[in-house]
C-alpha cells in the first residue's frame, strides 16, 4: 500500500474550478463514505478549502485506483475533468508524504506561514475519523503532520510578523493604543475593503464603530454587518473628533480629508494619538496630515510595504522548515515501511494514537 | 529634617528618570512609526498612549516630591543659613529644574499637549535634574555639600 494525494491549488487551479470541486462541509462525511465504498479505499481524508482540494488516500501499488478516484470526483460533482488534467497533480510515496507536510507547515498556502492551514488539516483529520475512514497509517501520518505544522512554526519564524494589509494595520494599531475596548473606530466608505481591517480591529476588542458613507443605505448595510452606527459623510468632522482609527476606502477621486481639517480636529481631541488606515486609491486623506503630532498616517503602499517585507522574512526561513519535515519523512517512512505488508499493514504502535485524536 | 528633604528630592529624581526611560522608548517608537520604520513590528513594543500615560505620571509625582522637597530646604535655609532663599548655586539650579516640569505640565494641562513634544521635554529636562543633581556639587560648589 502506497500514501497517495491528488488535488489542485491555488497555484494549479484558477478559483473558477477550484470552486466547482471544492467539498460543502456537510457533504464531506458523504464523499467519504463513497471513497470508501465506491472507490475500495480503505483509508482517506479530504482535505477541501477555498485554496486547494487535495484527497488523500491509502492506495494499492498496482495502477488504475487513481482513475477510479477521478472518475468520483467528476460523478461527485458532475464535471468533466477531461479538460482540467493539467490542474491536478498527483504524488505517491514520498512525494505525497512530503505535501501533506509542507502543507501543514504553510509552505504551500498563497500567505506562507499562515496558520489557518493548520487547523483546517487538523479538522479534515478529525472529520475523517469521525466517519471511520482513518486507520493506523492516516492516525500516524496526519497526527505527524500536525506535529511538524506545529514545530515549524514554533521552532522557525515561518509564522511570524504580518503579512496582509490588515494584520499589519492591527499591529501598527497595537503599538499606539494599549485598551482597544475604550476605543473608536471610524469607517469612511462601505466597500468590501475595509471589511477584513475592521473585523480585525473588532477580533481585538473595539467596540465602538461608525460608518460614515455618501449613500447612508450602502453604510447601514456594513454596520449591520459589522454592528457599528452609520452615518452621513457630512458631518464628518464631527465624528472625527470622536474616533481613535479612521479606516479610509471610499471610490472618492480627491482628498475628502485636508491637512488643515485634520489639524482642526487634533485640536478638538486635545491631541489625542489619532490613526489613519487609508487604503483607498486614490488616496482619501491628504498625506501632509501625516505630518502632524499624534497624526500617524499609513496609506495602502506604507502598508503593503511592510507586509512585503515581512513575507520577505517569512521566506528566509522556509529552508529551517525543510529541514525539518525531511528528518520527520525519514522517521516517518522508516516506520512505515517497517510494517508494510500487502493486506494488513500496521504501525508499530508504541504510542497510543487514537487517545491523541481530537484533542 | 535633611534627611528628610534629602530623601523626597532623591525620590523625585527617580521619579524623573522613569519619565525619561518611558520617554526615551517613546521617541523611539514614535520616530519608527512615522517614519513608517518596517522595524517597527519586528520587535514587540509598548502603546505609545501607555508611554505617554506613565511618562506624565512620572513627571507629575517627580514634580509633586521636588517642590515638596523645595519647600522643606527653604525652610531648612531659614533654620541653618539665616534666609529662606539665599542664592546657593543648588538653590538656582533646583528653582530652573523645578521651571522645566512645571512647563511640562502646564503645557499638558492647558493646550492638552501630548506625545512627542512633551515628552522630549521631560527627557531634555533631566540634564537639569543632572547638573543640579551631580553638576553643582562639582563644577560650580556652594553650601550644598553632600548632594
Amino acid at each position: 500500500m502506497d500514501i497517495g494525494v491528488l488535488g489542485l491549488n491555488h497555484r494549479t487551479a484558477p478559483v473558477e474550478f477550484r470552486e466547482r470541486l471544492a467539498f460543502q462541509e456537510d457533504r464531506i462525511p458523504v464523499a467519504l463514505n463513497a471513497i470508501r465504498e465506491e472507490v475500495g479505499i480503505p483509508e482517506c481524508v479530504i482535505l477541501s478549502t477555498c485554496n486547494r482540494v487535495e484527497l488523500y488516500t491509502l492506495l494499492p501499488r498496482e495502477n488504475g485506483i487513481e482513475e477510479e478516484l477521478r472518475g468520483f470526483l467528476s460523478r461527485f460533482h458532475r464535471v468533466n475533468l477531461k479538460d482540467f488534467e493539467s490542474n491536478f497533480y498527483s504524488y505517491r510515496q514520498p512525494n505525497s508524504v512530503r505535501h501533506l507536510f509542507r502543507v501543514a507547515a504553510g509552505l504551500d498556502s498563497m500567505v506562507v506561514g499562515e496558520s489557518e492551514i493548520l487547523g483546517q488539516v487538523r479538522d479534515a483529520y478529525t472529520q475523517a475519523v469521525s466517519h471511520g475512514t482513518v486507520g493506523s497509517v492516516f492516525h500516524r501520518f496526519f497526527q505527524t503532520a500536525i506535529r511538524i505544522g506545529k514545530e515549524a512554526r514554533s521552532k522557525t519564524r515561518i509564522g511570524q510578523g504580518a503579512v496582509s494589509i490588515s494584520s499589519v494595520a492591527v499591529e501598527l494599531a497595537r503599538r499606539i493604543f494599549l485598551d482597544f475596548k475604550t476605543k473608536t473606530i471610524l469607517n469612511l466608505g462601505a466597500g468590501q475593503m475595509a471589511e477584513s481591517t475592521l473585523t480585525c480591529l473588532k477580533e481585538q476588542g473595539v467596540s465602538s464603530i461608525i460608518i460614515a458613507n455618501r449613500t447612508v443605505e450602502s453604510a447601514a448595510v456594513l454596520a449591520r454587518a459589522v454592528g457599528g452606527q452609520a452615518v452621513p459623510l457630512s458631518s464628518l468632522e464631527q465624528f472625527l473628533a470622536k474616533a481613535d482609527i479612521v479606516i479610509c476606502s471610499t471610490a472618492s477621486d480627491r482628498y475628502l480629508l485636508s491637512s488643515e481639517q485634520v489639524r482642526r480636529v487634533m485640536a478638538v481631541r486635545r491631541q489625542r494619538p489619532l490613526f489613519f488606515i487609508d487604503i483607498s486609491v486614490p488616496r482619501n486623506v491628504d498625506p501632509r496630515a501625516g505630518q502632524l503630532e499624534n497624526v500617524y498616517l499609513y496609506d495602502i503602499d506604507d502598508l503593503e510595504g511592510i507586509a512585503s517585507a515581512n513575507l520577505r522574512l517569512r521566506l528566509k526561513e522556509a529552508d529551517a522548515c525543510t529541514r525539518i519535515i525531511e528528518e520527520q519523512m525519514a522517521d516517518f517512512l522508516s516506520r512505515f515501511s517497517r510494517k508494510d505488508q500487502p493486506q494488513d499493514i500496521r504501525f508499530q504502535e508504541d504510542e497510543p494514537i487514537y487517545k491523541e485524536v481530537a484533542s | 529634617m535633611i534627611g528628610l528633604h534629602a530623601g523626597v528630592i532623591f525620590a523625585s529624581y527617580a521619579a524623573f528618570f522613569l519619565a525619561v526611560l518611558t520617554g526615551v522608548a517613546f521617541l523611539v517608537q514614535e520616530g519608527r512609526l512615522k517614519r513608517k520604520d518596517a522595524r517597527i513590528l519586528a520587535m514587540p513594543t509598548i502603546p505609545l498612549d501607555l508611554l505617554d500615560r506613565v511618562n506624565f505620571w512620572a513627571v507629575v509625582i517627580g514634580f509633586s516630591l521636588f517642590s515638596f522637597g523645595i519647600l522643606k530646604g527653604v525652610f531648612l535655609a531659614r533654620e541653618n543659613w539665616g534666609a529662606f532663599w539665599t542664592w546657593d548655586p543648588k538653590e538656582v539650579s533646583s528653582g530652573f529644574t523645578w521651571l522645566a516640569y512645571a512647563a511640562v505640565l502646564v503645557l499638558r494641562a492647558t493646550v492638552g499637549l501630548k506625545g512627542r513634544r512633551v515628552v522630549l521635554m521631560s527627557v531634555v529636562s533631566f540634564l537639569l535634574v543632572m547638573f543640579t543633581f551631580i553638576g553643582v556639587n562639582y563644577l560650580v560648589g556652594g553650601k550644598h555639600v553632600f548632594f
